[in-house]
């Protein structure tokens, strides 16, 4: 048995005052919940939302000017207060207001409710086709293959980026190599066959002569620098003694002035000086022992040497210039072992260099012996050295060049290597992720694909069920035909279009009656559930046909109860009171339908749900109940038997007296049932459930309801004394009289009346246990038969 | 029931294995993460280049 949901209970939320528990009967697919308007039933469909869907139902529809969440509490109640419970069989869950939304317990297994509501019609049909798009896209959509079919857009874009980098690398390289190739004169077969073959040179001479000129180079330079730094210094050395000579002359001078004033008694003065200077009580020579005023033997110490302070200064001038000029010789002999070193070095290094460079000096060794020996006296390895470096100095200019011609052709070789070496490698990346292009494209053609494909069939079938649906509810009315597609190049745009007469492919919306959208819209959403239902989904349809004709509403039942097989259950709730009154009067089965009755609502009570009596049953419940009301039984029971002779007159197209509202009373009816008619007219069912079908001729039956039908207006409708005059047990036997009747046109399974005609024979009640005959007025044509319903 | 898309996960990587483009291994791989939407670009990248480095590989050792 398909999941059904046995109980809803609310409190707090929404119209739900006070708690409120709906029990549904789970032997029954269909549930019909009448209210009129502010009776409570969005109320209901929104506790399905919250608890199954997590959603707050209606009033996600509407602009609120806050969050839907603060209104899902009723009037004067917190959201704290809010709580539905669900039960199917022995599976319970409870849902109440969650700091984020509404919160459910346990977690999962609810019902799979999917809830259609008036607006979310507009938003099928009516609505743009994008916002159209929005209202199906859960339907439709594949959102995580969306997602990986971007990713994968992305890098087959990226890998594309990449392999043309890499052409354009390898393009660049060529380009590189074709320009090394020109400017080498094209030689060779090709410019990648030269650059190949230059790329795999060896360059071990070259390199070994780069280092050797190198080595030479820098020999070359230090002897260079080295000499001239011994220049320098011998000539600062001859400065030196230039200035000592002079400083001599000028000592000489002035000694020669002062014979006796020698330098030597210069000291020996000052050191007496000194001497007395540190003994204030001397009072004898220390040289002659002879008394000495120690006063006046310094005074005259000091005039004496003063005496000699130019003498003094020019024997320190000389003393100076000597020392510089020992510092001067000093460095000069340092610098000219240094020199004579570096030319020693150069001279090895040359005597064995094979560079035809250096060979074509043609060097005469034998000119330069103390220059490769160190034991040489250093005035003579400078003379050779000096010799030497003349002789070779010419060549470092062509030393030079032919090191800046040789690296060159390194530099050459090396840029040929690297541009061979970029080509072979970007012409392999480039394969690769050529490879790998083609891999991602074909990946993504058929990524594609399948989506396209998989939405597209999912809107062929949606359409095909939908113009199966729409068909069964609008036959032979040339509407229909409707085709869902999504428009080429736009995303998120859901097109469709449809017949009208003969004419397709027009937008349904101008051409179509509200109504006929409505219909269309519900048969949109039934075939999305269809499509996409599970073992638990129930269909809600809440108080979404406004009014349609009586043809139109039965056939709309008539699918609801087809469709219900489809489905664990479908709930409908309706303000419509026709569809509620066709099981009053049975002509909807209550054996396959709960009808719940919705009344009044109230701040203080909230919902209120009632018992749903058919006519017959409240007919009955009047005469069986212990304080009998006479009145009401007379008018239940006339009511009743006013319905079923308007059957059956219309049934057999009875002929009564017309007037000019088209209405008839009572007593008009009872005449239609003439007695050509009355003498075929038959029931044919089962006499207990199960067993074989018995003939009953329903005149008796119905004389015996019509005989009292003027207790009706006697007793159940007017004032006058007759009244007074009929006794309780008339009345009850009128009323049990229509009892009859209905028990002999309305099933005993199914509680219908035999609307339906599959044979052609007959008319049948909805499950086939009752049979009425015949077809048609005692010899009318066939063709004038009534419609049959659905 | 799958989801729509558990669905079409399932149809293209029966059209990759068709297409002759991608391995087991590499399936097994890319069949979670298309469910679940996960994939990124160099996920994809990386998908194929290895399917075709094993491929490349086998055809190798064959040789």
């Amino acid at each position: 048995m398909p999941l059904r949901i046995s109980k809803l209970t609310m409190s707090g939320f929404r119209g739900a005052t006070a708690p409120t528990t709906i029990e549904f009967d789970t032997t029954k697919p269909v549930v019909l919940i009448f209210g009129e308007n502010g009776t409570g039933k969005s109320t209901i469909a929104d506790a399905f939302d919250f608890i199954c869907n997590r959603s707050f139902g209606s009033l996600e529809n509407y602009s609120l000017g806050e969050p839907a969440k603060k209104h899902v509490a009723s009037l004067g109640r917190s959201s704290a207060d809010v709580s539905v419970t669900l039960e199917s069989g022995a599976q319970k869950w409870t849902a109440r207001m969650g700091k984020d939304g509404p919160t459910v317990n346990p977690l999962a297994g609810q019902p799979d409710v999917r809830i259609l509501r008036r607006r979310t019609i507009l938003s099928l049909i009516e609505t743009q086709p994008r916002q159209r798009f929005e209202a199906l896209k859960t339907f439709i959509v594949v959102p995580n293959i969306e997602k990986c079919e971007a990713a994968l857009r992305d890098a087959v874009n990226a890998t594309n980026t990449s392999v043309n980098d890499l052409v354009r690398a390898t393009v660049q390289a060529t380009d590189e190599l074709m320009k090394l190739w020109k400017a080498e004169g094209a030689p060779g077969a090709s410019a990648l066959a030269w650059a190949t073959a230059e790329a795999n040179k060896d360059l071990s001479q070259l390199w070994a002569n780069l280092t050797l000129i190198g080595s030479l180079l820098q020999n070359y330079q230090d002897v260079e620098t080295t000499l001239t730094a011994l220049d320098l210094a011998l000539a600062e050395q001859h400065t030196a003694l230039q200035a000592l000579e002079a400083t001599q002359a000028r000592q000489q001078k002035v000694e020669a002035l002062a014979v006796q004033q020698t330098a030597r008694l210069l000291s020996l003065l000052r050191d007496a000086e000194a001497y007395i200077a540190a003994r204030n009580t001397l009072t004898k020579c220390p040289v002659c022992e002879q008394d000495v005023d120690a006063r006046a033997l310094a005074r005259r110490l000091g005039e004496r040497i003063g005496e000699m302070r130019d003498l003094a200064t020019m024997a320190a001038a000389t003393e100076a210039a000597q020392r510089q000029m020992d510092s001067k010789q000093i460095v000069a002999d340092k610098i000219r072992r240094e020199f004579c070193q570096k030319a020693g070095l150069l001279a090895a290094s040359l005597k064995v260099c094979l560079l035809p460079e250096i060979a074509a000096l043609k060097l005469d060794w034998l000119r330069f012996p103390a220059l490769l020996d160190p034991a040489q006296p250093a005035h003579v390895s400078e003379q050779q050295a000096r010799a030497f470096w003349a002789a070779i100095s010419r060549s470092h200019q062509t030393l030079e060049e032919r090191r800046i011609a040789d690296q060159k052709s390194v530099h050459q070789h090396n840029a040929i290597a690297g541009q061979i070496g970029t080509l072979r490698e970007k012409q392999g990346l480039a394969v690769a992720q050529q490879k790998l292009l083609a891999d991602l494209k074909a990946a993504l053609d058929i990524v594609m694909q399948q989506r396209k494909d998989y939405i597209e069939e999912i809107l062929t079938s949606i359409s095909t069920e939908v113009q199966a649906l729409y068909s069964r509810l609008h036959p032979d009315e040339r509407i229909g035909r409707v085709k869902f597609f999504l428009k080429p190049n736009a995303i998120g745009s859901l097109e469709f279009d449809a017949q009208f007469q003969d004419v397709i492919r027009l937008p349904p919306q101008a051409y179509y009656s509200e109504s006929h959208l409505d219909t269309l819209g519900i048969c949109v959403f039934l075939a999305l559930t269809k499509y996409f239902k599970t073992d638990n989904t129930v269909v809600v349809l809440d108080d979404v046909l406004t009014s349609v004709d009586g043809p139109h509403l039965d056939r709309f039942m008539a699918l609801l109860h087809d469709q219900a097989k489809q489905f664990g259950q479908v709930i409908v709730t309706t303000h419509y009171r026709p569809w509620r009154d066709r099981y009053r009067w049975a002509k909807g089965s209550v054996a396959s339908t709960q009808v719940i009755e919705l009344g009044p609502w109230s701040l203080e009570s909230g919902l209120q749900t009632g018992e749903f009596l058919t006519a017959v049953d409240e007919l009955k419940m009047a005469l069986t109940t212990s304080r009998f009301d006479r009145q009401v039984t007379a008018s239940k029971a006339g009511i009743v038997l006013e319905s079923l002779l308007d059957f059956i007159t219309l049934k057999y197209r009875c002929a009564i007296p017309r007037n000019a509202r088209n209405e008839y009373t009572l007593g008009d009816l009872v005449g239609g049932i003439d007695a050509k008619l009355g003498k075929e007219l038959r029931c044919r069912k089962p006499t207990i459930a199960g067993g074989s079908k018995t003939d009953v001729l329903l005149k008796p039956v119905f004389d015996a309801a019509t005989e009292s039908q003027w207790i009706r207006n006697s007793v159940g409708c007017h004032f006058n004394t007759v009244d007074s005059e009929v006794c309780d047990s008339e009345v009850k036997d009128f009323g049990r009289a229509v009892i009859n009747l209905s028990a002999h046109l309305i099933c005993d399974s199914c509680k219908t009346l035999p609307t339906r005609r599959p044979a052609g024979l007959f008319w049948q009640c909805k499950c086939g246990q009752l049979e009425v005959y015949p077809l048609v007025y005692p010899g009318a044509d066939l063709h004038t038969v009534d419609d049959e319903d659905f | 029931m799958s989801t729509p898309d558990e669905v079409v996960a399932e149809r293209i990587i029966e059209k990759l294995r068709e297409a002759g483009i991608i391995s087991e291994t590499g399936i097994k791989k890319l069949y979670p993460n298309l469910v679940a939407g996960k994939l990124k670009a160099e996920d994809w990248k990386f998908i194929f280049e290895t399917c075709r480095a094993d491929a490349e590989d086998g055809h190798a050792s064959q040789d």
